[in-house]
């Protein structure tokens, strides 16, 4: 059942047996799996719920409805990294491009010796990620439906004999469109509002949405309940409150509003490690221009990846983005957009993310809200050197007649001979035009309070009742994307609740 | 969500209508006034899209996209400095002046450049008969398509 504070004219007070703050990878998860073995489950989204047939093909209508910020949201920093976020039911779900990674086995072995967390074992795990793969139907990529910028890059690596694969997604019949960022139009993308939040729904779950955080009710550090805000779709608070009495309030608002919500609280404050440790998973990527036509935008544009770079810290992924969005990313103006804008449909595409070593925090600031402080370091300016140069390489051995890159100074690649321009030449981190899509770790989990916000039970170090659930748990960058992780931490804290072991 | 104070709202109000010829001379300059391009696209609506999309941003981004608005247009030091403001300049000037922006040395000039050409060129190439003059047909159909279904079958 959904709630929305659109339409509520009335004050609400409520009882639940959980309460979970956000609609994500995180909190629709835990709502579900809560309902489904019995609890009253409530859960409080800013965000409205769109339908799927309310989802558009224009970038600034899905902009102002589906991102927060209207898709504005960036670090401040050298170099100021844009990060989309979902503000709707199912959070960044709803807007992501649906690429499912397990956990790698190198990153859960790190948590298990490195961090001390000893009960996060692979063989813990392994019954969590088969469940949330069936629930989310996670299946290769068909390269029937991928995007040809993808094939040729396929193409491409075998002729060099190196390896790649096709993407594990979470979808259903997909048709390809290509249009997974403005939100899938036909549902075959398994993002929460189609998958996980419909079963909580049946199971007795409640979502408010337009409804916003406002403090938690708190008895002798005991969280006992929630506080929030109905407001307006358009923003407007519409004058009335929902206070939730519940023993179990599960905060799963994304690693940006997370760490901030519990400082204006309040809650956690003296922990040092609240609102820093961010990790982003920073990612580029480079246009090639083909004389052949390659119409990336038809087919699924993130289909394809490769770990020949693994090692040094970068997956290439493949990426392929309307020419609306293309268009301003692109570091040309005038006559040379006009051309690059023409020459699209010619452009194959191919980006990576890093597992970066640079961390940052979640502050608030006046006039900003909350906001991110984030500097690469040198290390992770040469990732990005040299997935630059590894892609461009690829492309101009495969034949593409032009290279186009994101990097200040180093703008297009016509031969080898600028590829190594670039690899010697001098790269700072402002000279790096990137995005990134996965911030993790501003609460992170650790053994101790010293080294986190939350034990590996999800709960805040000195509080009764309250729970963190979502990417901002995340320990350490994983390199991967993280929503099956998300999804599986989610699992585990719903089954540690509910008194249940998960078992193959 | 955040809450807009009264001073914030008034300066909102002042400033969201305000610098329209100057962002319509910023898009024109944007796509060297390419008749190939503009003959495809409704300016004034353009326009107007993007200034409704830039008055509903929050509070900072809409002050640094106004702010950086009228820098250009003045050419206000520390960032730039030129006797003549950018709409009464040619259109090669325009071209020649705006390069200095994307390509300076100076990071956060180019910061700024960024800001406001993602959310110019974005507006500009969200046109329908743009995306399909370079070749989108295939995919603005297919959303066509779905969008004369009956609801229950989207």
């Amino acid at each position: 059942m959904i709630v929305d504070g659109d339409e509520v004219g009335n004050d609400i007070d409520e009882h639940f047996d959980a309460v979970v703050i956000g609609s994500g990878a995180g909190g629709a998860v835990v709502a579900k799996e809560l309902a489904e073995g019995g609890m009253r489950v409530a859960i409080i989204e800013d965000g409205a719920y769109h339908k799927l047939s309310s989802h558009t093909d224009l970038p600034y209508e899905a902009l102002g409805r589906l991102y927060r910020d209207k898709g504005f949201t960036t670090t401040l920093g050298k170099p100021a990294i844009p990060i989309p976020m979902g503000r709707a039911l199912g959070g960044t779900t709803v807007i992501n491009s649906g690429t499912c990674f397990r956990t790698p086995k190198s990153v859960l072995a790190h948590w298990n010796n490195d961090l001390d967390l000893k009960s996060l074992t692979e063989e813990s795990f392994s019954a969590i990620f088969d469940r949330v793969e069936k629930e989310i139907n996670v299946s290769e990529a068909d390269f029937s439906v991928m995007s040809r910028a993808n094939t040729i890059f396929h193409e491409i690596l075998t002729k060099k004999g190196v390896a790649g694969h096709p993407l594990k997604r979470n979808i259903r019949g997909c048709e390809g469109c290509g249009f997974c960022c403005y939100g899938c139009p036909t549902g075959a993308k398994q993002s929460m509002d189609v998958s996980y939040l419909p079963k909580a729904f049946i199971h007795g779950a409640k979502a408010y949405v337009n409804c916003t955080f406002e403090q938690f009710i708190i008895e002798n550090n005991r969280v006992t309940g929630i506080q929030a805000n109905f407001h307006r779709y358009a923003g407007a608070n519409n004058g009335h409150t929902l206070r939730i009495k519940a023993p179990r309030v599960i905060m799963a608002a994304g690693t940006f509003h997370t760490p901030q919500l519990l400082r204006d609280c309040g809650v956690a404050v003296e922990n040092r490690n609240l609102g820093r440790n961010l990790t982003l998973h920073p990612a580029t990527k480079v246009f090639a221009r083909f004389d052949e036509e390659i119409r990336g935008w038809e087919g699924t544009p993130q289909a394809y990846y490769s770990e020949v770079l693994k090692d040094q810290g970068i997956t290439l992924e493949g990426i392929f983005v309307p020419p609306d969005i293309a268009a301003m990313t692109v570091p040309f103006v005038g006559r040379r957009l006009n051309e690059f804008m023409r020459e699209y449909k010619h452009m194959a595409t191919f980006g990576f993310l890093i597992s970066d070593s640079s961390s940052g925090r979640v502050m608030k600031l006046p006039l900003l809200g909350t906001t991110v402080l984030y500097n690469l370091n040198k290390a992770d300016v040469e990732k990005f050197r040299k997935g630059v140069a590894y892609l461009a390489r690829v492309f101009l051995e495969g034949g593409a007649t032009k290279v186009y890159t994101l990097l200040h100074g180093y703008p297009e690649f016509s031969t080898l001979a600028d590829v190594e321009r670039l690899e010697n030449g001098p790269l700072k981190a402002e000279d790096i035009d990137c995005m990134a899509f996965h911030p993790l770790g501003s609460c992170r989990m650790g053994s101790t309070a010293e080294t986190g916000v939350v034990g590996d039970d999800f709960r805040v170090y000195g509080w009764e009742g309250l729970y963190i659930c979502d990417g901002s748990v995340i320990p350490s960058p994983l390199g991967v994307n993280p929503q099956v992780t998300i999804m599986a931490f989610a699992t585990r804290l719903a089954y540690q609740m509910l008194g249940k072991r998960l078992t193959q | 969500m955040t809450r807009m104070t009264l001073v914030q709202r008034l300066i909102y109000n002042f400033f969201s209508t305000r610098g329209r010829r100057m962002l319509k001379e910023l898009i024109i300059t944007m796509c060297a006034d390419d008749h190939a391009v503009l003959t495809h696209v409704r300016l004034q609506r353009v326009v107007l899209r993007t200034e409704k999309y830039i008055s509903e941003l929050p509070f900072f981004y809409f002050m640094t996209f106004k702010a950086t608005l009228y820098l250009i247009n003045y050419a206000l030091p520390p960032l730039s400095w030129k006797l003549k403001p950018f709409m009464w300049m040619p259109l090669e000037r325009r071209l020649q002046y705006l390069e200095e922006w994307q390509s300076s040395s100076f990071y956060y000039k180019r910061t700024l450049f960024k800001m406001v050409q993602c959310v110019c060129v974005s507006h500009l190439y969200s046109e329908r008969r743009l995306l399909i003059s370079i070749g989108f047909e295939k995919s603005m159909q297919h959303r066509q398509q779905r969008s004369e279904l009956p609801r229950e079958q989207q």
